[in-house]
């Protein structure tokens, strides 16, 4: 009951919030004539200062691990003014009344805003993270343009749509399917945003839907899904059917947070979408999975073993590679860790958005430069003596994916997220 | 699934549209111009692809292909394909020219035929990859070098297809050799739906030591969308 409550409140609030900011502000590079240029909620006392920090709340495993909000939203907004003071204080305080309506947990609401190139582009400063390109000779991704992307994290679906109501109105539900093109890898354009608390503010380019939890994959099968004649396994947590958050086997949320400078206290974001093949990938047997998922050397009695690490062969990856004539795709990312430990932090969810499986792989990292490497470290075996192993083929599991989009932002401290570096750019 | 060779030959009809696809272009993956003209040549073949596919047999080796089936390459079962051996004949009868492109010197032709057995080397093993009764066509694209009309390995190429959106088919296709179409990429794929569909085509950068004249040729993917008019047999 209290469920049911807690979620009407949500639901009225969202239209309140709607309604007092619907049609405020038209489209227009606004100086700071138009809103105060502060905040006027009241920012929920207690959240952590990094917008990455999430670890602290998120529900574990019997083992410990982490577990991900088993339902994302990801828009993708661009700007619609030019970024001052006053828009600043709006966005904020819509951020800041979406935390004093929702707490900050995963039955709660968890948020992330990030900035793009174009976000800096448009305030006169050189981005901190670099435009995407293609990372690897096989791939041709379309890049993310938008200023930003606003990552919205819920268990509650019904919470999470409210909440996206509140801060984009109607447009994200027009959109409701998803954005597509030709192989179902394009955003569609057009205007959005304009009855929610961010009109005038930030306009909906595109929006994004994600899951992450035993049994969704297994559901969204069920409901119909190109491209999977196989049957997923019921309780795995991803469609592959392993789990990609072992703690051990992740950097830290320190690990990946920029000590200093202007975005000190922050870190990055890079957003692939995949479309994943999974019929073939369930053709394999269970013991050519894993092999290609850990190592060759891994069997899947060894497999179902890993708790809280994956921890990958001691043997040189050439010499795997020699020996096998294929290797895996954790022992691969076992090359680039640093202290030990791997150089990004991975909360990547599935998706259906374009009728198949797919994967919007989100991950942060103290630099970009982490990212590529460890991307490039996936397709970086070969020997001599395996000439059928390349930057796919016999390569982990490179043959069951494909990028189709790639994008790169950078993540202010709580404290900036709003229009961030915008008195370094001279505007305040 | 019954198949049929004339039907197969009219199965595809295909449009090279123009590849307006990247849109603020990230300058590292070249995208295709609109293509001069469709090109739909046929190919005739001699002997139509035997039926039979034994999957009980062969477990999993099949469709898009990764199956673990460990077969001996040299067990081929030449009378599932009217006794021909591994000549020419053997591959399917009726082969059909379905698009074609050519950008920065390499044309891309996409080839499609009906539903062929092929093997594929993984860890050791020689993994047969026999068509499922679902598959409806063999698809192959061929890169050639224009300048020399030679075969350009050692590059990957994907295709993915949707249809109001939605994704249809977004498939891998194997490197491969056969002695009727030369090098190509292939995959047997199922796609029975009849009409029009939207297609995507990425071509990787071949990863191949080259000689001076062509250091600095074909370093980036391709991307290339067309539309695809697609009858089923």
């Amino acid at each position: 009951m209290s469920r049911r409550l807690t979620r009407r409140a949500a639901l009225a609030a969202a239209g309140a919030a709607g309604a007092a900011t619907a049609g405020a502000l038209a489209l227009r590079g606004g100086r700071d004539g138009d809103g105060p240029a502060r905040p006027t909620v009241a920012a929920v006392p207690g959240l952590p200062a990094a917008q990455h920090a999430w670890d602290a709340v998120l529900r574990r495993d019997e083992h410990g691990n982490p577990l991900l909000p088993r339902h994302h939203r990801i828009l993708l907004l661009d700007l619609a003014r030019r970024p001052d003071r006053a828009g600043r204080a709006r966005l904020e305080d819509a951020l800041r009344r979406l935390e004093r309506r929702h707490p900050y947990r995963p039955d709660g609401l968890l948020t992330l805003l990030a900035w793009g190139p174009a976000y800096f582009a448009a305030i006169g400063r050189p981005s901190p993270v670099p435009e995407p390109t293609a990372l690897t000779p096989d791939e041709a991704p379309e890049p993310e343009t938008a200023a930003c992307c606003l990552v919205l994290a819920s268990d509650d679906e019904a919470r999470l749509a409210a909440a996206e109501r509140a801060l984009v109105g109607d447009a994200g539900r027009d959109r409701d399917a998803g954005d597509r093109d030709a192989g179902g890898d394009g955003a569609r354009e057009g205007a959005g945003g304009d009855n929610g608390a961010l009109a005038g503010v930030l306009r909906l380019r595109a929006r994004r839907t994600g899951f992450a939890g035993a049994g969704l994959p297994a559901r969204a099968q069920h409901a119909g899904l190109a491209g999977t004649r196989q049957p997923i396994a019921r309780d795995a947590p991803l469609f592959m059917g392993f789990k990609s958050g072992l703690r051990r086997n992740q950097a830290t949320e320190e690990d990946v947070t920029i000590p200093s400078g202007p975005l000190a206290g922050g870190t990055t974001l890079h957003l692939s979408t995949l479309a994943l093949e999974l019929d073939s990938w369930y053709e394999l047997s269970e013991r050519d999975r894993v092999a290609r998922m850990y190592a060759p050397q891994v069997t899947p009695a060894q497999a179902a073993r890993f708790t809280d690490d994956a921890p990958a062969p001691a043997e040189r990856l050439e010499r795997t590679a020699a020996r096998y004539g294929r290797v895996g795709h954790v022992q691969a990312l076992a090359t680039v860790r640093r202290d030990g430990r791997p150089r990004i932090l991975r909360r990547d969810v599935n998706t259906v958005d374009d009728g198949g499986p797919g994967l919007y792989f989100l991950s942060l990292q103290r630099s970009i430069d982490d990212f590529v490497a460890t991307r490039q470290a996936m397709s970086a075996a070969r020997s001599r003596a395996a000439p059928g192993l390349d930057g796919v083929l016999n390569n982990g599991i490179n043959e069951w994916m494909r990028v189709t989009r790639r994008g790169n932002f950078a993540v202010p401290p709580r404290r900036d997220r709003a229009f961030p570096l915008l008195e370094a750019a001279g505007d305040a | 699934m019954p198949r049929s060779l004339a039907a197969l030959a009219a199965a595809l009809l295909l449009a090279l549209a123009l590849a307006a696809c990247g849109g603020d272009d990230d300058g590292a993956a070249a995208t295709a111009p609109a293509p001069a003209t469709t090109a739909a040549t046929d190919h005739a073949g001699a002997a139509g692809h035997g039926g039979g596919h034994d999957d009980a047999e062969h477990g999993a080796g099949h469709g898009a292909g990764h199956g673990d089936d460990d077969a001996d390459a040299g067990e081929h079962d030449a009378a599932r394909h009217g006794g021909h051996g591994d000549g020419p004949a053997q591959m399917a009868g009726h082969m059909r020219t379905v698009a074609r492109t050519e950008q920065d010197g390499m044309l891309v032709e996409v080839v499609a035929m009906e539903p062929e057995e092929f093997t594929v080397r993984e860890g050791g093993r020689t993994i047969r990859h026999r068509p499922s009764a679902r598959d409806d066509a063999h698809l192959m694209v061929t890169l050639t070098d224009a300048a020399s009309g030679e075969r350009i390995p050692y590059s990957s190429v994907q295709i993915a297809l949707s249809r109001d959106g939605r994704r249809v088919l977004d498939t891998r296709l194997w490197p491969m050799m056969s002695r009727h179409v030369g090098m190509h990429y292939g995959e047997n794929v199922a796609l029975p739906d009849a009409g029009r569909y939207d297609a995507v085509l990425t071509v990787g950068a071949p990863e191949v030591a080259r000689h001076r004249e062509v250091a600095d040729r074909w370093t980036r993917p391709l991307r290339i969308a067309f539309t695809l008019d697609w009858t089923a047999p």
